[in-house]
């Protein structure tokens, strides 16, 4: 997996972002189907949780280090849960009081930001990744991007 | 959470972000010490079903409507799906090429994906034709994705 050509990570990054906008698209039909958005994000994380052991069982993965990952891991790898719980949690509560475009908006300011910190300090094990001109002007035009899209709508 | 304002809301949706990607690197580590990536995938979603069960009773969320949701379209169903492929490629993919670059192409593949939906009004959402900002936004997004990649191919 490490020589995977970057061209190729980097397509299967988008493909990976146009499953989310189908997603965001198809759960809210879900959810307003069951009555309230919690249960499709029930549904979401559940038959995932169910179709990865499936996955797992047919490719043979084998049985993970539990307790020598518990021994020896920094206390972080854990806590990956509540970062993702606290987005769905915050996607929920935040886009009727600052509308879906301003709540994406400020989700992909956040995300920019934070992105060109951890590669820079190689925070979370990953390799330093300095921040040059060229990642700071990218990361402002995707921001300058996100936010004209949102302008009709308002 | 009515009684928040704005300014609070947008600064919770960046913390947010910032979450996202942070998680991309925390589940990639996890995957590391666990011996397979697909254990990080798990821990993810078996973690995050047990975290929803308490939302949904705080949110007294009433029991799902099945019978409307099962007489729906089948691509409501299809968020666990997308959803673990989505968190298995940003732990496999965002430590190859950085998170900054992982994350600007999943937003370009996001917000591509989206003009098309909303364009054609697919899966069960309004249409809401393209428009010159929403064109230029994404061109933005885009141009931007193509930056970070710069110093990559010196």
């Amino acid at each position: 997996m490490t020589s995977m050509p970057p061209i190729l990570a980097m397509l299967l990054a988008a493909l990976a972002g146009a499953g989310l906008a189908v997603q965001s698209g198809s759960n809210a039909v879900l959810g307003r189907m069951l009555g309230h958005p919690m249960w499709a994000s029930f549904w979401q994380f559940a038959a995932g949780t169910v179709l990865i052991m499936a996955v797992m069982v047919a490719l043979r993965v084998p049985y993970p280090a539990f307790a020598a990952t518990a021994a020896g891991a920094p206390w972080w790898v854990w806590i990956g849960f509540i970062t993702g719980s606290y987005f769905v949690v915050a996607a929920l509560s935040l886009a009727p009081v600052i509308g879906v475009g301003g709540f994406i908006a400020a989700l992909v300011a956040g995300q920019m930001i934070a992105s060109l910190i951890l590669d820079h300090y190689g925070l979370v094990g990953l390799m330093p990744r300095p921040l040059t001109l060229a990642r700071a002007a990218g990361a402002v035009l995707i921001i300058a991007g996100v936010l004209l899209i949102q302008i009709p709508r308002t | 959470m009515s009684a928040i304002g704005p300014a609070v809301a947008l600064g919770m949706a960046a913390i947010a972000g910032a979450c996202l990607a942070t998680q991309a690197g925390i589940n990639a580590q996890l995957g590391r010490y666990l011996g397979h990536p697909l254990w990080a995938t798990f821990v993810s979603f078996a973690i995050g079903t047990l975290f929803i069960v308490p939302l949904l009773m705080l949110w007294r969320a009433p029991a799902p409507g099945l019978t409307a949701a099962l007489d729906g379209p089948w691509w409501i169903w299809t968020g666990g799906v997308i959803g673990v492929f989505f968190v298995t490629a940003a732990l496999v993919l965002a430590p190859q090429t950085g998170i900054a670059a992982f994350l600007g192409a999943m937003i370009a593949g996001q917000l591509l994906a989206s003009l098309i939906i909303d364009h054609y009004g697919l899966i069960g959402l309004p249409m809401r034709p393209l428009t010159p900002s929403r064109v230029l936004g994404t061109v933005l997004i885009v141009a931007g994705v193509l930056v970070t990649q710069f110093p990559r191919t010196p």
